[in-house]
């Protein structure tokens, strides 16, 4: 008896070891800290969160080998400092190849319900591949760092223990991107504090007066820029061209009537993510309040909420002044962020 | 001799037992190599054909080749890259026991395995130039990396609009007219309205263990009715160009031809 009991136990508690998921060992939950006013984002079921995820997730944000000539991360555009975009009017990738579109902030993309300024991808997991293969960012092919990666010394042995594969592939990579990306939330501006948390003296009389501005009839900017994220993910046309270069929104739906239509971006760390619009076109915040002050191009698609608004000087910079408090400072020096 | 003959009596009964045992099992597929029609229950040991797809790429009656000058719409031509997926793969006349097969044909490539099938007479070949829309908008990264629907090299794949390129044709033509093509011509086709079925009507009868379908491929014909000296005719990454994209797959099923 003593001898089976020698063996059986060992046996026992091997197999007590492995969680429900088969040859996955226990992982540390992490649980996102969701800032006042803010729901819980989805996380699928395939890819809950855990530490060991994101940390892999931002080791791999960081590594310049995802692109072609090996210079070039998903944090060469997307830099903490910027709100996790950048200061160039439209991205500029390996071999100082110029982009066609302006660099999105990451901030609260967990909450996104679809992905590219024109909403063609569904998901984190998959529209990462998207900058890593594109010509003019990361300049990549994805068989091709399949390739490069599925031996690497330090992932592999993450990949196995972290998303049960035989090596490490671009499964792993998207996921555990996706889910340092899910961290990426924003939600402690002096306008949170002031909105959410109850601070009055988290804003100055003048950003006060901005924040009603921006939330009155008269202007509709919260129309558009609206909720916890200052977006209601949308697509409108705002009357930036009488012309459109890049088609937007109809480049997916093929609709006439899209044409011109832009996901709506969000306005936080806004005075971060200088220029401004889908190609960078407009420079300063000042410049955007005097675009739709002005009330746009005229296009067949420009949204109705969008004509001359009539505000005078100092309302313009009182709604400047708004936009400045919606910097999360926290967010854009948080050392969890960091590489 | 009444001894012999009881003997007889049971070397007889015995055989008649034997042979009738023996016949209780076997294959009951009538669309089986070894199908036995005599057999009540099925031994779960039917055999079938296994069929490979021999695909001749031509260029008019010419061998296709990659930067090989041919003349197509009366232009001086080269391709540089052409390869589509195919899907859905149905015959006339029986029916396939092929799980969703998707193949990436490749113009340089001419041997496809396509797996068992029931064998019998085939009236018709049907396939889809594309891939379904459940695969079509499936994540390509949850694919088995010997999977055709894995990423691939050349790419595919969209990201910013998520779905396959259905098929991808590349090269250059002679604009100036001193014979040497010199233009670059892109043609990236997919989203699911442009998933176009080909239907080849045939006779033919799988019958062997293994069993070849020879078919050409006739890439000249994808380029019929494009017009190279438009430069809209130059380029098509579907979206931007859905005329162009139409109008090239509207010409696929003239592109196939069954031998």
């Amino acid at each position: 008896m003593k001898q089976l009991l020698t063996v059986l136990l060992p046996c026992l508690l091997f197999l007590m070891s492995c969680d429900n998921t088969g040859n996955i060992p226990p992982q540390t939950p992490l649980v996102l800290d969701i800032p006042e006013g803010f729901p819980i984002p989805d996380i699928p079921e395939d890819n809950e969160l855990t530490v060991e995820r994101v940390a892999l997730g931002k080791m791999l944000f960081y590594d310049p080998t995802l692109s072609l000539d090996s210079t070039f991360s998903c944090a060469s555009c997307h830099l903490q400092e910027k709100g996790f975009a950048d200061a160039n009017p439209v991205s500029i990738g390996i071999k100082d190849r110029i982009g066609f579109r302006n660099v999105p902030t990451l901030a609260n993309v967990a909450y996104h319900p679809y992905f590219f300024r024109e909403g063609g991808n569904p998901a984190l997991e998959t529209q990462l591949l998207g900058p890593i293969c594109a010509f003019e960012e990361m300049g990549f092919n994805a068989a091709e760092l399949a390739e490069r990666i599925k031996d690497h010394p330090t992932y592999t042995p993450l990949a196995q223990t972290l998303y049960d594969r035989p090596t490490m592939d671009l499964f792993t990579l998207s996921r555990s991107i996706a889910s340092f990306e899910r961290t990426l939330i924003s939600g402690n501006s002096p306008f949170d504090q002031y909105y959410y948390q109850g601070n009055s003296d988290a804003l100055t009389p003048q950003q006060i007066r901005g924040w009603q501005l921006f939330s009155s009839e008269r202007t509709q900017c919260s129309s558009c820029h609206t909720g916890f994220d200052f977006s209601d993910y949308g697509f409108y046309n705002n009357g930036l061209y009488e012309t459109y270069a890049d088609e937007g929104r109809q480049r997916v739906t093929l609709a006439d009537e899209d044409i011109g239509k832009f996901k709506v971006p969000t306005l936080r760390n806004i005075a971060q993510t200088a220029p401004y619009m889908h190609d960078g076109s407009l420079p300063t915040l000042e410049a955007v309040i005097a675009h739709y002050n002005q009330g746009g191009s005229n296009h067949p698609n420009k949204s109705p909420l969008i004509s001359p608004l009539q505000l005078d000087e100092q309302e313009q910079k009182d709604l400047v002044a708004f936009l400045h408090m919606l910097t999360d400072t926290n967010f854009i020096e948080n050392p969890a962020f960091a590489p | 001799m009444f001894q012999m003959r009881k003997v007889l009596f049971l070397l007889v009964l015995v055989t008649a037992v034997m042979i009738n045992g023996c016949k209780e099992t076997g294959c009951t597929d009538p669309y089986a190599l070894n199908y036995d029609p005599e057999v009540e229950e099925d031994n779960a040991a039917c055999t079938y054909p296994l069929l490979m797809l021999h695909l001749h790429p031509k260029v008019g009656s010419d061998d296709f080749a990659y930067n090989t000058t041919y003349t197509v719409n009366g232009k001086a031509v080269q391709f540089t890259l052409a390869q589509f997926y195919m899907s859905g793969l149905h015959f006339g006349g029986i029916d396939l026991m092929l799980d969703d097969t998707y193949l990436l044909v490749k113009a340089d490539q001419h041997m496809y395995s396509i797996g068992a099938v029931r064998a019998g007479q085939v009236t018709s070949v049907g396939f889809d130039i594309g891939v379904d829309s459940a695969a079509n908008h499936a994540d390509p990264l949850t694919q088995p990396s010997v999977s055709v629907l894995a990423p691939q090299s050349p790419s595919m794949h969209w990201n910013w609009n998520l779905g396959y390129v259905f098929m991808i044709i590349e090269g250059r033509v002679d604009r100036d007219g001193d014979g040497t093509p010199e233009s670059d011509f892109v043609y990236h086709i997919g989203t699911d309205d442009y998933l176009t079925h080909v239907h080849q009507d045939t006779d033919f009868n799988i019958n062997t263990e293994s069993y070849m379908i020879n078919m050409d491929v006739n890439y000249a014909n994808f380029l019929a009715r494009i017009d190279w000296d438009s430069d809209t005719d130059l380029d098509t990454h579907t979206m931007n160009n859905p005329t162009l994209a139409q109008i090239i797959m509207s010409n696929a099923n003239s592109v196939f031809t069954v031998q």
